[in-house]
């Protein structure tokens, strides 16, 4: 279907286009596609199968409790929104590079700025429609169609997150200038990505008691929703169980929000993002630290020029303190239920952190050993291949292990047997992931992990995932002094051996 | 042993029936020699196999058949001794933008396991002779392609290379960045050093080069000085330019 040239639909059309190429930009096997799918499938049979069982008679009545769990939800869903709508916003604006294009056409600016918040509002929304499907598909399946209002909600917090996203773009643009709007926009989307994640274990952290007893105070204080069921903050749990009107509500309010940022934004936006275009044409002069001194071997040289790149690449940072912003609560409430001397949760808490450091090291190890700007430049150097992968290897490691040293050595104080299987397990797993990412992973030039967030290959990714999966409950069973912990071991063992006798993957 | 050999001269590269196929011949029983101490520029069409050829010298891609040697250094059995005594300058630059001039020759002399007393003394000597000491500091991604092509030949020569071989180092330069690279490349000829260049700018060719290598379809048509050219052209008082669309059109026709 085609639509007139120049209309808000076929600019929008040509946005989505955009989008969508560039999800399926990044090459893979034939098989991925397939895979995908299928995982998606099996997680909405494994996850909303089940739920939705269990969930077949219950209907939603609207109580305090309710009222309060809903706007929660949209809280966490609106924070996590955010900081994609910010990371898109930044994207869309100043990085891109085709809005010289478009402005330079006599096509409206209003026009082509409107366009590019929509497309970035459909983006947001839709990630999360995806999201959320596995579970709702198979809860409408099973009788609770009205449920599906989740849909509209999700589009009306998509569009306010949007809205915001916009304009702190465009305040932090003001504020700070294009570079470095860029790189404290980047960051605050992982801060605010990580918020929600730290906020939910805020009670295990500090332990259940007072804090816990302090949330759920309000709503069994008041068990009957009274009159809070009548204001806005009732909006979303009424809307979910099938009201009309807090439905619609939100929708209009949303859209209202999200127009008013985008007319009002919209054009200074397209200043703005020309300014952008121009610092990104030509870069400001960035003076680097003067500590050259041309002492060590080609080990610590590489060492050192990795962690100097990764140091100064902000959006490698960001991916890197996505990752450990999830790793560092855990260590404390493994630290915690060690000292408090909670003998089960101790071994499920090792193999959390055990997996959390190999998921950690394997995003690292992306960016070092299989993210590389000067292929050319080391393959035609008479420095070994296996030399400097080894020492790519070290700079991937070396970050985690400053991290986790400290509560690996408190911990091994406080609970030996526990300690030493974490710091054991957190090593092994440290080692096979850098040799997952240098085996397995093609070669590209960091920028193409910078784009898709230091992620890796699926084939990477999920063989990752089973030997990570199988090391973190070995190290698991170690710290309840199991046997059986051998048994995970052997197999990992194995499946590393098989793997590196596999070529690493080359870029030609 | 040769009359050169007796004085001294050593051949800085032989390539004998080199092939390489990407499903079809990119290189094809290619055979040259270069000598030592001499400006050689490797011309032909696009696509007519010198990236690859020169990717093969370097180690960057394994020939399907044919000998490599490097100063008498069998690269395909020695690769590591041969890549010791020669540079490679591709027409992109092998950078790292994040890094300063000084960080990069850093790393790039660690690479070739330079001592880091010369190394720095090296470093120093050929930021100032490429006029990028003052930039010394600065990360390359705010360089210019000018600055960022010096400061990888500023790379290349830090081991102090034997043979130094350049794929088209001068698209894209400015008229000064230009002459600054082609008077590297002079001096370091005069030094002692081989340099392999290949280039489009035929007048460079021209005016640098001791001897000139015609290539196409993957096989050396012809070879030798810009008189020894002419005259297998039967161009006598022609450019280079003329020379190479001369015997480039003859040949493409007698293959057709």
């Amino acid at each position: 279907m085609s639509f007139p040239a120049q209309t808000l639909p076929w600019l929008l059309a040509h946005e989505l286009r955009l989008t969508w190429r560039r999800l399926l930009s990044h090459r893979g096997p034939a098989w991925r596609t397939p895979v995908l799918i299928g995982l998606f499938l099996l997680a909405a049979l494994a996850i909303g199968g089940p739920v939705g069982f269990a969930l077949r008679g219950v209907s939603l009545s609207v109580t305090a409790t309710t009222i309060f769990a809903g706007d929660a939800a949209m809280v966490v869903f609106l924070i996590w929104m955010l900081s994609q709508a910010l990371a898109a916003a930044i994207e869309a604006f100043f990085t891109r590079g085709d809005l010289d294009l478009l402005l330079s056409s006599p096509v409206d600016p209003g026009k082509v700025m409107v366009v590019r918040c929509l497309a970035i509002a459909t983006t947001v929304f839709t990630g999360f429609a995806i999201f959320v499907s596995p579970l709702m598909i198979p809860l409408a399946l099973m009788g609770h169609s009205g449920w599906l209002a989740l849909y509209p909600i999700l589009a009306a917090t998509a569009l306010t997150a949007t809205a915001m996203g916009l304009i702190l773009a465009s305040i932090l643009f003001r504020l700070l200038g294009p570079k470095r709007a860029r790189a404290t926009a980047q960051i605050m989307a992982v801060v605010l990505g990580g918020i929600f994640f730290i906020a939910g274990q805020l009670p295990n952290m500090f332990g259940l008691g007072k804090l816990k007893a302090w949330i759920v105070a309000a709503p069994s204080a008041t068990p009957e929703a009274g009159h809070l069921a009548r204001t806005m903050l009732a909006w979303p749990i009424r809307g979910l169980s099938g009201e009309l009107a807090p439905l619609t509500a939100m929708l209009i309010g949303g859209a209202f929000i999200f127009s008013a940022a985008t007319l009002f934004i919209g054009r200074r936006f397209a200043t703005d993002s020309a300014a952008a275009a121009g610092v990104a044409s030509t870069p400001a002069i960035r003076r680097a630290d003067e500590g050259s001194s041309f002492v060590g071997g080609i080990v610590a040289l590489t060492i050192r020029k990795e962690l100097r790149l990764l140091g100064r690449d902000i959006t490698l940072i960001a991916t890197v303190l996505f990752r450990l912003i999830y790793l560092v609560p855990l260590a404390l409430i493994l630290v915690r239920n060690a000292d408090q001397r909670l003998v089960t949760l101790v071994p499920i808490g090792v193999g959390t952190v055990t997996f959390m450091v190999g998921q950690t090291v394997l995003t690292l190890a992306m960016i070092m050993i299989a993210g590389e700007d000067s292929p050319d430049l080391l393959r035609s150097s008479p420095a070994g291949a296996d030399t400097l992968r080894h020492a790519k290897m070290a700079a991937a490691i070396l970050p985690v292990a400053t991290v986790m040293a400290v509560p690996l050595i408190v911990l091994m104080i406080l609970e030996p047997v526990p300690g030493v299987a974490a710091a054991l397990g957190c090593g092994v797993i440290a080692l096979a992931n850098t040799l997952i990412a240098a085996r397995l992973q093609r070669p590209a030039p960091r920028a193409a992990f910078r784009r898709r967030g230091g992620g890796a290959s699926v084939t990477a990714a999920m063989v990752s995932l089973v030997i990570s999966g199988l090391i973190a409950a070995a190290a698991g069973m170690a710290a309840a002094a199991s046997v059986f912990a051998l048994l995970p071991l052997i197999l990992a063992v194995g499946g590393l051996a098989l793997i590196n006798e596999i070529k690493p993957a080359s870029a030609d | 042993m040769t009359i050169r050999d007796a004085l001294g001269f050593r051949d800085a590269l032989v390539v004998r029936d080199l092939c390489k196929a990407f499903g079809k011949p990119a290189v094809d029983r290619l055979s040259l020699t270069v000598r030592g101490g001499e400006i050689y520029a490797l011309l032909g069409k696009n696509g007519a196999g010198k990236t690859t050829t020169l990717r093969m010298i370097v180690g960057l891609l394994k020939p399907d058949a044919g000998d490599i040697k490097v100063f008498g250094v069998n690269a395909l059995v020695d690769p590591r001794a041969a890549k010791q005594i020669i540079a490679w300058v591709p027409d992109e630059p092998m950078l790292y933008d994040r890094l300063s001039p000084l960080e990069y020759l850093e790393f790039v002399a660690g690479l070739w396991g330079i001592d880091p007393k010369t190394a720095r003394e090296s470093a120093e000597t050929l930021l100032k002779w490429l006029g990028l000491w003052e930039q010394r500091h600065e990360r390359c991604e705010g360089f210019s392609r000018g600055m960022k092509q010096k400061t990888a030949l500023a790379g290349a020569l830090i081991h102090e290379p034997r043979l130094l071989i350049l794929d088209e180092p001068l698209t894209g330069l400015d008229a000064a960045a230009a002459r600054q690279v082609k008077d590297v490349l002079t001096a370091r000829a005069r030094a002692g050093a081989t340099v392999i260049i290949t280039t489009h700018i035929l007048e460079v060719a021209e005016r640098i080069a001791d001897r000139i290598g015609i290539i196409q379809r993957g096989r050396l048509l012809a070879e030798g000085n810009l008189a020894e050219l002419r005259l297998r052209a039967g161009e006598n008082q022609g450019t280079l330019e003329d020379v190479f669309l001369e015997l480039t059109a003859e040949q493409g026709a007698s293959i057709a």
